[in-house]
């Protein structure tokens, strides 16, 4: 009876001497332009958020910019839900940007905290935007709708307009992911990232959506702490409104 | 101006700002992701993920301070035993690294070298002489170590500060040490195979194991495929050693190789745990750094990745904590102190010209009789530093890399 043996074996494939090997003129790859997805175009845009608040650090109004370069896509201010916006409002929103062409005419975008939430949701969540903000834990708990228990350091949070009350409870949109943000420790700053939402084509494919919190990035460079954004600025010898 | 107005206006400034910002942070470490140095709040933060990020000092001083430092827990805090008066001492090398990227008045004008032993792209050649230099051994039983350390180097290695523990007798041998305990905790998910390719390679003759705790025996594991090298080679995971069979390629494979032979070997894939998650909690009982047990409950336990070999791993911080005390030990003859240390990095303080500083818990007096330690003067301590040359240079190179001089 014979028997079937199978053999496995290697062969070194043959090394070619460095003079036999032809000279072959490589051609220059194409230029493929960046990829949306790269860091390098991620650092051009920005989707910065500006809270202002009441003596009783209650949110009365959030200024909205989506940039690009220093181009401003999208430009506005999210009033508190259930209220009407004030006077003042209506008269900024009505006065003409002033990085815009001449001749082009463009008002703020007035919208709620809710509709701000899910802008949020939008920009920097399922594109990617980096969202920048001047003391971001703190900007973002003002924009809160739901707050979850605080496990391990860590808690989460849902922007308003990212659920709704049912019942008395709050039930999470199944398309709109909810804020995690992990303590570090006293006078740390906490890492924030976004959780998936319930509904999984809502995801992003392949980002990173980043946060940015301007005054940890200014200590970071300036190596000292900065605890307001006119400091941050005179030390980074950049212009800074004053009343 | 009305409050909207100027609300609306900071809202707007808020851009020169952020490209400001981000223009200093591109100064100071290029290509850095602005949300890794805010998350971090280290603004050298080292993205090894993010490709194209070259290793400059900055991040390499990271990587100590922050991956593997302060992550894996084995900074140990400043020795200087009270904050310095006037001075916001920085209290771990996370924050040095941040003072020193920017205007150093954190330091209070206080002059500082950090210096660091090896990054990730020396740790298969620190590995390399570690294993490989007959004369190692032989070197390190110089004087200088013998008195301060005796006859037993204790090392605790291991990846994440746990896992792994073993104490090392490095006067039995030249070519080996003696690992008075091999201990793999039990409950960690250690799979078999895993422990017995660490047992089998530490008897290999580099290793004498006298006492070895064994796990229980899990379930097979399903699903691990021979790794294909690149020149054709199967190499059984269960039973063959990756690092060993890398090492029989080709010379002209081995440049693509050094690399993966690297992560191999040291950090990274040597040292890779995976997450697992759960649907309930489990109870772990992890060694911790001295071997002591460590329980805990979690949904979210760590496997050993298909390539671990912590033995190896634990080996190259072991060295590196060698090192660091070797260099301390230096130093300290010197007249200096070193008051900050990472695994693999230092920081002392020191100054253009030396002299001392006021620090309570100092060794040295004040003429006035307050209390301060000796600052060593740049060149002095780069004296003390070259003198590891000789030991653990490697390739011609110096064994300390000055990372920092603020």
């Amino acid at each position: 009876m014979a028997h079937r043996i199978r053999l496995r074996a290697h062969v070194e494939p043959p090394t070619p001497e460095p003079d036999d090997e032809p000279e072959v003129e490589e051609l220059a790859e194409p230029k493929r332009p960046p990829s949306k997805r790269s860091a390098h175009f991620r650092r051009r845009r920005a989707f910065f958020i500006h809270v202002v608040v009441d003596e009783l650090d209650h949110a009365i109004a959030v200024f909205f910019r989506e940039v690009f370069d220093n181009w401003t896509r999208r430009e506005g201010v999210a009033f508190p839900d259930g209220t009407s916006p004030t006077a003042d409002l209506f008269a900024s929103a009505s006065r003409q940007r002033q990085d815009l062409r001449p001749g082009f005419v463009a008002r703020l975008d007035i919208i709620t905290f809710s509709q701000l939430g899910r802008l949020l949701v939008s920009r920097c969540y399922r594109f990617g935007v980096p969202l920048v903000a001047w003391d971001l834990g703190w900007s973002l708990s003002r924009l809160a709708g739901h707050v979850g228990r605080s496990v391990g350091g860590a808690f989460s949070v849902a922007l308003l307009g990212c659920g709704a009350v049912v019942d008395g409870k709050w039930k999470d949109s199944d398309f709109c992911p909810r804020l995690r943000v992990t303590a570090r420790g006293s006078g740390q700053p906490a890492f924030v990232r976004w959780l998936a939402p319930r509904d999984q084509d809502s995801m992003p494919k392949g980002l990173y959506p980043e946060f940015v919190d301007l005054m940890n990035l200014t200590s970071s460079v300036a190596g000292e702490t900065i605890p307001d954004p006119g400091g941050a600025a005179a030390v980074l010898d950049v212009g800074w409104p004053t009343p | 101006m009305t409050e909207v107005d100027l609300a609306r206006a900071e809202c707007a400034a808020l851009l020169p700002l952020y490209r400001a910002a981000l223009a200093r942070l591109d100064a100071m470490a290029p290509g850095m992701s602005a949300s890794r140095a805010f998350s971090t709040g280290s603004l050298v933060a080292y993205n090894r993920r993010a490709a194209g990020i070259p290793a400059s000092a900055e991040s390499m001083a990271a990587v100590a301070a922050d991956d593997k430092g302060l992550a894996a827990g084995a900074f140990t805090g400043p020795r200087v035993a009270a904050p310095l008066p006037g001075i916001a001492m920085p209290q771990s090398l996370h924050d040095l690294n941040r003072a020193h990227a920017g205007s150093f008045s954190a330091l209070g004008g206080t002059t500082y070298l950090v210096a660091e032993t090896i990054g990730f792209e020396d740790a298969d050649d620190e590995l390399a002489t570690l294993l490989d230099d007959a004369d190692l051994i032989e070197r390190l039983l110089d004087p200088v170590t013998a008195a301060h350390f005796g006859p037993t180097l204790v090392c605790v290695g291991g990846s994440d500060g746990a896992v792994f523990s073993a104490s090392v007798d490095w006067a039995q041998s030249r070519h080996s040490g003696t690992v008075t305990e091999l201990f793999f905790p039990e409950s960690t998910g250690l799979p078999v195979y895993w422990f017995e390719a660490a047992l089998a390679k530490a008897k290999s003759g580099r290793f004498t194991i006298e006492r070895v705790r064994r796990p229980v025996p899990g379930p097979p594991v399903k699903g691990l495929k021979p790794y294909r090298l690149l020149d054709g080679t199967l190499v059984d995971l269960r039973r063959q050693d990756l690092a060993l069979a890398l090492r029989r390629l080709p010379d002209r494979m081995l440049g693509p190789a050094g690399k993966l032979a690297g992560h191999v070997d040291c950090y990274g894939l040597g040292a890779r745990h995976d997450l697992k998650s759960l649907d309930k909690a489990i109870n772990l009982i992890a060694a911790g750094r001295h071997g002591e047990p460590l329980a805990e409950t979690t949904r979210h336990p760590e496997y050993p990745a298909e390539f671990t070999s912590l033995l190896l791993s634990g080996a190259v911080s072991a060295f590196t904590k060698f090192v660091v005390g070797l260099t301390e030990l230096l130093i300290n003859q010197a007249g200096g102190v070193v008051s900050h240390f990472a695994t693999d990095a230092i920081a002392v303080p020191a100054s253009r010209d030396g002299g001392l500083w006021a620090c309570p818990g100092g060794g040295s007096r004040m003429p006035d009789g307050q209390e301060a330690v000796r600052l060593l003067s740049h060149d002095q301590l780069r004296a003390v530093l070259a003198r590891l040359d000789p030991l653990f240079g490697y390739d011609g190179r110096p064994a300390w890399k000055e990372v920092a001089a603020c």
